[in-house]
C-alpha cells in the first residue's frame, strides 16, 4: 500500500518542485564601455555590471553569465592587464582571471593570497596588495605574481594594511589605510631590488595617483578614534589630500580637511581633482592650496570615476540592488540613474 | 486509549486526545506537573502544534530538522549545523520567542535562539503556538513561540528511554532519559550527545573542484552535549515544590558555501539554566511563585588553530509570581508580577544591565458551555527604554462537538538588544524603541476520531522594526525603528488516522503555510520569506514492520529586498523526501524497541535555506530506539 502511497506523493509534489534552473552561458564583448563591481553581502555574492558607454545597454552578473558559476563575497576590486581582467574577492582569498573582453574565466590565483585588495600590472607581473589577516598588523605584504602561470613567485612584506596599489617605471606606491586598524605610511617599492620605503602621511591613506608634474597625490581619510568603554567618539585626526616629491620622497603640499570632517574618495581627471567627503563632491586643480568650499555634486556615493566631462558615482545597497549614477559636470545634474550590482562599490570606465 | 498502548505510531493521534483532555484544567494536571501549563491549557483562540517524542526522533539530527518538517515555521539557517532561526509567518528571527518551562531563552546579545545551539531532544513535548498573542511570554514573541517542557509525573512510575542513531558523514545522534518517581516524588533525567564530521558533498554540479569532484562541506564538524535534571516533590495535593536544571555546550565548525569552501571559523556555546517552581493549588486559590537563573556565554573564533576570540557571555535572574483565582468552575482571574535583572558584556561591549518588572491580569471564562474567551493585558516597566501596554483578546467557540472557531486578537512587542544599543564603534543606536504589532488569527477547527484539522488566517502589521542599516558616507551600520510590514496568509494542519485492520494503520500529518510578508512603503515581499511553505509524514504500521515517508517543500524565497528575479539573488523552491522502514522487534504497553533505517533526501534534492549553501543529497541513517 505504502509503495502506492510514495508514488502518489512524488506525483503531487513534483508538481510543486521546482528545480535548479542552468545558466545559459553568454559570450558578449564587454571591451569598451563601463564595468562596474559589486562587493555582494549574504543576499548574494560579489558580481559585476557592464554598462555600454552610452548607457543603452546593461548587462548585470556578467561573471555568472560568462561562466555559469558566481563570484564569492566581497568583491574588492578588479585590475586589468592586456588581455586579462583580474577579479579580486578578499574572503576567498582568489583573484579570478578572466578574458577581459568576453568574462570568460581563464585562470585562477588561489595559492599564497590572503585577504587581497588590490592589484597592479607590470608587464608580465602583477603585484597584489594582502591584509593578511586582518587583525594582525605584522603580516601584511605584497604578493608578486607571474601572470604567465597564475603563481605567486615570491612575497614583499610591507607595513600594516596595504590598500591601493599603483605602479611608476619600476616602482610600486602603497597606501596603508591599515586594514582593521589605522596606519599612516605610503610604501615605495623597488621592484628591481624588492627595496621598501616608507613615507608618512595623514591617517588611513587610500586613493593615490600621479599628477600631471608627475607627483604622487595621495587622499588620506583621517581617524576616529573611540573610547573603548563605550563607543563614544573621543577624537578624530585629520584628513587631508597631500601631495608628495617622489624624487625626494617628501610631502610637498597639505590640504587638510576639517576636524571630523572625513574623505573617502578621490579621482584625477585632466588637471582637476575631484575628491569626495560625508555626502559632497568637491572639485580643485591639481595646483590649488586650499581645499574647495563649493559643493559641485550633494550625492551619497560609495565610488567614483570622472571622464570627459561626466562624473560617474555608485551609492551601494548591500540589501537590495544598487544605485548608479552619471553627472554632467558643467551643468552639475544628473543625467542618467539606474540599478546595479549588490553592495557596488568600484567604477571601471573602458575606452 | 486502549488503542495507544497497542499501536506505536498512534502517538500522535493519542497525545492530541490527551490534550483536548487537558482543557478541563487541572483534573491531570495533579499527576502531571507541566512548567508551562499555560500554552497547553489556556491558549484561547490560537493554533497549536504539539510534538511529541515520537515525532522528534524522526529528525533527531537537530532542532532545526524538528521545526521544518514538523512545524509551519520556516527556518532559515547558514548550512547544515550552522546558525539557525526560526521565522513564524515571514516575521523576524527577534520575533520568535523559544521558551523553556515556560520561561523565554532567547539571547539578550542578539535576541535569538539558534536552533543548532541547544538540544530539546530529551524534552517531553514540543509545542508550537503560531502567531502572538500571549502576555506571559514577555518580548520576542510577535511571530509565535516554541516551548519545549520537562514534565513529572508525581505516581509510581519508572520509564526509561533510550535513543541512538548513527548515519552518513559520521552523524551521531543519541539521548537518554529517565523519569522514576512516587506521589511525593518524580526524578527526570536526560542527556543528550550529538555529533557529526558533517563533510557531505555539495551536490551542486556547477561548483567542482579542479579534478572534476564536488566540493565538500569541509568545516561543518560539530558535537554538542546536553545534561538535564527535573526534580519535584509533592507535599500534598496540589501543592509541589520542583527544580528543573539544563546545561549544554556546544561545539561547532562555520562551513563556507560554494563559492568560498575552505573557512576556519569556529563556535562555541555553554548554556546553562535553572528553574524552581513553587505551586500551590488550594480551594478557589492558584499560587505560582517561579525563580531562575540563567546563564548564556559563545565563543567566536575567527580562526579555529587560534586562542583569539570574541565573546559574549550574560545572566539573567527572574522571578516571577502568578495568581489565579477561580470564581467557579468555568471562571478564573489571573494574575502576575514579573520581575527580571539581565546583565550582559562581549569582548567589545562593557557590562550593561538592565531591569524589568511586567505586571499583567487576566480573565477567562466560559459564557455559555460552548464559548470560552479571555482577556489578558499586561505592562512593563523597562529600564532601559519604554514598552507599550498589550493586550489579548481570545475566543474559542464550539459549534457542534467536533466544530470549533476561534478568535484571537492581540498586541505584541519586541524590545531592542544589547547589540543593537550598544554595539561597538558608535553603531549601536541607544534611541531605539521596542518594535510593535498587532495582530488577528481567525481559525476553524474540526476534530473527530480519525480526522484533526485546524486552520487559521492570519493578519499582522509589524510596526518600528528595527533594521541594521548602512550610515551615509561610512562603512558602518547602525540599527534603527525603520520599517513597516504587513503578514497576511494562511496556515492549515490536518492529522488523518485511519486504521486498516488489528494491525494495520495508517496516520498522515501535513502543515500548509502561506505567507504574503510585505514591506508597506517598497510594496515588496520581505526577503527569505517562502510564499508556499509544506510539510508532510505518512506513518504506515503492519504488524512489526513500520514504514514512514516525510517531506518538505518550500517555494522560491528572494534574498534582496528589491525581489530581484535573478537566479543569483533567489534560492530555488525545492521538494525533498525522507523516508524510513523500521521493525518493532517488542512492543508492551510503554515498551518497545523499534530499529529503523531511513533515508534523508531520496532524490537528492539540491536545495539550499541561504544563498549558496546546499544541503546534503541522499543520506542514510539508522535508529535504534528503546523504551523500558
Amino acid at each position: 500500500m505504502y509503495k502506492q502511497l510514495i508514488i502518489l506523493l512524488v506525483v503531487v509534489f513534483s508538481l510543486v518542485s521546482c528545480h535548479q534552473d542552468s545558466i545559459t552561458l553568454v559570450e558578449r564583448d564587454y571591451t569598451t564601455g563601463i564595468l562596474i563591481s559589486g562587493e555582494g553581502s549574504g543576499a548574494g555574492t560579489g558580481s559585476v555590471t557592464y554598462l555600454s558607454s552610452d548607457q543603452s545597454a546593461k548587462h548585470q552578473f556578467i561573471y555568472l553569465s560568462a561562466n555559469g558559476v558566481q563570484l564569492g563575497t566581497f568583491l574588492q576590486s578588479i585590475a586589468f592587464s592586456e588581455i586579462s581582467a583580474y577579479i579580486i574577492v578578499d574572503n576567498t582569498n582568489t583573484i579570478s582571471v578572466v578574458d577581459k573582453s568576453s568574462f570568460i574565466k581563464t585562470g585562477e590565483i588561489k595559492e599564497d593570497l590572503k585577504t587581497p585588495r588590490f592589484m597592479t600590472v607590470i608587464g608580465e607581473k602583477g603585484y597584489v596588495t594582502n591584509w593578511g589577516d586582518p587583525y594582525n598588523t605584522t603580516d601584511d605584504f605584497i604578493a608578486v605574481v607571474d601572470l604567465s602561470n597564475n603563481k605567486v613567485e615570491k612575497t614583499i612584506s610591507v607595513g600594516n594594511g596595504p590598500e591601493r596599489i599603483i605602479s611608476k617605471g619600476n616602482k610600486l606606491y602603497v597606501s596603508h589605510k591599515g586594514a582593521y586598524g589605522t596606519n599612516n605610511i605610503i610604501s615605495i617599492i623597488d621592484t628591481l631590488s624588492d627595496s621598501v620605503s616608507e613615507i608618512k602621511v595623514e591617517d588611513n591613506p587610500d586613493e593615490l595617483f600621479f599628477n600631471s608634474h608627475d607627483n604622487l597625490v595621495v587622499l588620506s581619510e583621517g581617524n576616529t578614534i573611540y573610547n573603548p568603554t563605550d563607543w563614544s567618539i573621543e577624537g578624530h585626526t585629520v584628513g587631508a589630500i597631500q601631495t608628495i616629491d617622489v624624487t625626494s620622497n617628501t610631502v610637498i603640499s597639505s590640504l587638510p580637511f576639517k576636524e571630523g570632517e572625513h574623505p573617502s574618495l578621490m579621482v584625477f581627471d585632466a588637471g582637476e581633482i575631484y575628491y569626495y567627503a560625508e555626502g559632497k563632491v568637491f572639485k580643485i586643480n591639481e595646483n590649488a592650496e586650499v581645499l574647495s568650499a563649493t559643493v559641485l555634486i550633494a550625492q551619497n556615493l560609495y565610488g567614483m570615476d570622472v571622464k570627459y566631462g561626466r562624473l560617474y558615482g555608485v551609492e551601494p545597497n548591500y540589501t537590495a540592488q544598487s544605485s548608479f549614477y552619471v553627472f554632467d559636470l558643467e551643468t552639475q545634474e544628473q543625467t542618467f540613474t539606474t540599478k546595479v550590482a549588490l553592495g557596488a562599490s568600484k567604477i571601471y570606465l573602458r575606452d | 486509549m486502549k488503542r495507544c498502548r497497542t499501536l506505536f505510531f498512534g502517538g500522535l493521534l493519542c497525545s492530541a486526545v490527551v490534550f483536548a483532555q487537558n482543557d478541563s484544567i487541572n483534573r491531570l494536571e495533579k499527576v502531571i506537573l507541566v512548567a508551562d501549563s499555560y500554552v497547553r491549557n489556556n491558549v484561547v483562540g490560537q493554533k497549536t502544534t504539539l510534538l511529541t517524542s515520537e515525532q522528534m526522533v524522526k529528525n533527531a539530527t537537530n532542532l532545526t530538522e524538528i521545526i521544518r518538517f514538523n512545524t509551519p515555521v520556516s527556518v532559515r539557517d547558514y548550512g547544515n549545523g550552522g546558525a539557525s532561526s526560526a521565522r513564524f509567518r515571514g516575521t523576524s528571527a527577534e520575533n520568535t520567542a523559544v521558551m523553556w518551562n515556560g520561561i523565554n531563552i532567547n539571547a539578550f546579545g542578539n535576541g535569538q535562539t539558534g536552533l543548532n545551539s541547544l538540544s530539546l531532544s530529551t524534552a517531553d513535548e514540543i509545542v508550537v503556538k503560531s502567531g502572538g498573542g500571549s502576555v506571559k511570554y514577555g518580548s520576542g514573541a510577535i511571530g509565535g513561540s516554541i516551548h519545549a517542557n520537562d514534565n513529572l509525573y508525581f505516581k509510581k512510575h519508572q520509564n526509561l528511554h533510550l535513543f541512538g542513531s548513527y548515519g552518513s558523514f559520521n552523524t551521531t545522534s543519541n539521548f537518554l532519559k529517565t523519569s522514576f518517581g512516587s506521589k511525593q516524588w518524580a526524578v527526570k533525567l536526560g542527556a543528550s550527545v550529538n555529533k557529526s564530521t558533517n563533510d557531505y558533498e555539495l551536490i551542486d554540479t556547477r561548483y567542482k573542484d579542479e579534478k572534476g569532484d564536488f566540493l565538500t562541506n569541509n568545516n561543518g564538524n560539530y558535537q554538542n552535549y546536553g545534561l538535564s535534571l527535573s526534580l519535584g516533590y509533592q507535599f500534598s495535593d496540589g501543592n509541589t515544590l520542583s527544580f528543573y536544571t539544563t546545561g549544554y555546550k556546544g561545539d561547532r565548525l562555520f562551513s563556507g558555501n560554494l563559492t568560498q569552501p575552505e573557512t576556519n571559523d569556529k563556535y562555541i556555546d555553554v548554556n546553562q539554566r535553572n528553574l524552581w517552581v513553587w505551586k500551590v493549588q488550594k480551594n478557589r486559590f492558584s499560587h505560582v511563585l517561579k525563580t531562575a537563573y540563567l546563564t548564556q556565554e559563545y565563543r567566536y573564533f575567527v580562526d579555529k588553530n587560534n586562542f583569539d576570540y570574541d565573546f559574549g557571555k550574560s545572566k539573567r535572574w527572574l522571578f516571577n509570581y502568578d495568581f489565579t483565582y477561580f470564581f467557579n468552575q468555568n471562571s478564573s482571574l489571573n494574575t502576575f508580577l514579573d520581575f527580571q535583572n539581565i546583565e550582559g558584556k562581549t569582548n567589545q561591549i562593557s557590562p550593561k544591565t538592565r531591569e524589568q518588572y511586567a505586571f499583567a491580569i487576566g480573565f477567562q471564562s466560559f459564557f455559555m458551555e460552548q464559548w470560552e474567551y479571555n482577556i489578558e493585558l499586561k505592562k512593563e516597566f523597562n529600564s532601559a527604554f519604554h514598552v507599550p501596554p498589550v493586550f489579548v483578546v481570545g475566543t474559542n467557540y464550539t459549534l457542534k462537538d467536533a466544530h470549533e472557531i476561534l478568535l484571537n486578537i492581540s498586541s505584541n512587542y519586541r524590545v531592542p538588544t544589547l547589540n543593537e544599543l550598544y554595539w561597538p564603534n558608535n553603531q549601536g543606536n541607544l534611541d531605539l524603541i521596542p518594535e510593535k504589532s498587532n495582530q488577528v488569527d481567525l481559525g476553524y477547527q474540526y476534530k473527530n476520531n480519525w480526522l484533526t484539522l485546524k486552520t487559521t488566517i492570519f493578519f499582522m502589521d509589524v510596526m518600528d522594526k528595527i533594521i541594521w542599516t548602512p550610515q551615509i558616507n561610512s562603512t558602518s551600520w547602525k540599527p534603527i525603528n525603520l520599517e513597516e510590514s504587513t503578514h497576511t496568509g494562511v496556515e492549515f494542519y490536518s492529522n488523518f488516522y485511519y486504521s486498516i485492520s488489528n494491525h494495520q494503520f495508517i496516520e498522515a500529518t501535513t502543515n500548509y503555510t502561506y505567507t504574503m510578508a510585505k514591506d508597506v512603503d517598497t510594496h515588496k515581499d520581505l526577503i527569505f520569506v517562502p510564499r508556499h511553505l509544506f510539510n508532510s509524514i505518512v506513518n504506515y504500521q503492519n504488524g512489526n514492520l513500520t514504514a514512514y515517508v516525510q517531506n518538505l517543500s518550500q517555494s522560491k524565497v528572494f534574498t534582496t529586498e528589491d525581489n530581484l528575479n535573478h537566479t543569483a539573488n533567489i534560492l530555488q523552491g525545492f521538494t525533498v523526501f525522507n523516508l524510513g522502514m523500521g521493525v518493532l522487534f517488542f512492543q508492551d504497553q510503554a515498551k518497545s524497541l523499534h530499529v529503523e533505517l531511513s533515508i534523508k533526501n531520496m532524490f537528492n534534492e539540491l536545495y539550499s535555506f541561504s544563498v549558496l549553501r546546499p544541503m546534503p543529497g541522499t543520506n542514510f541513517n539508522i535508529n535504534i530506539n528503546y523504551k523500558l
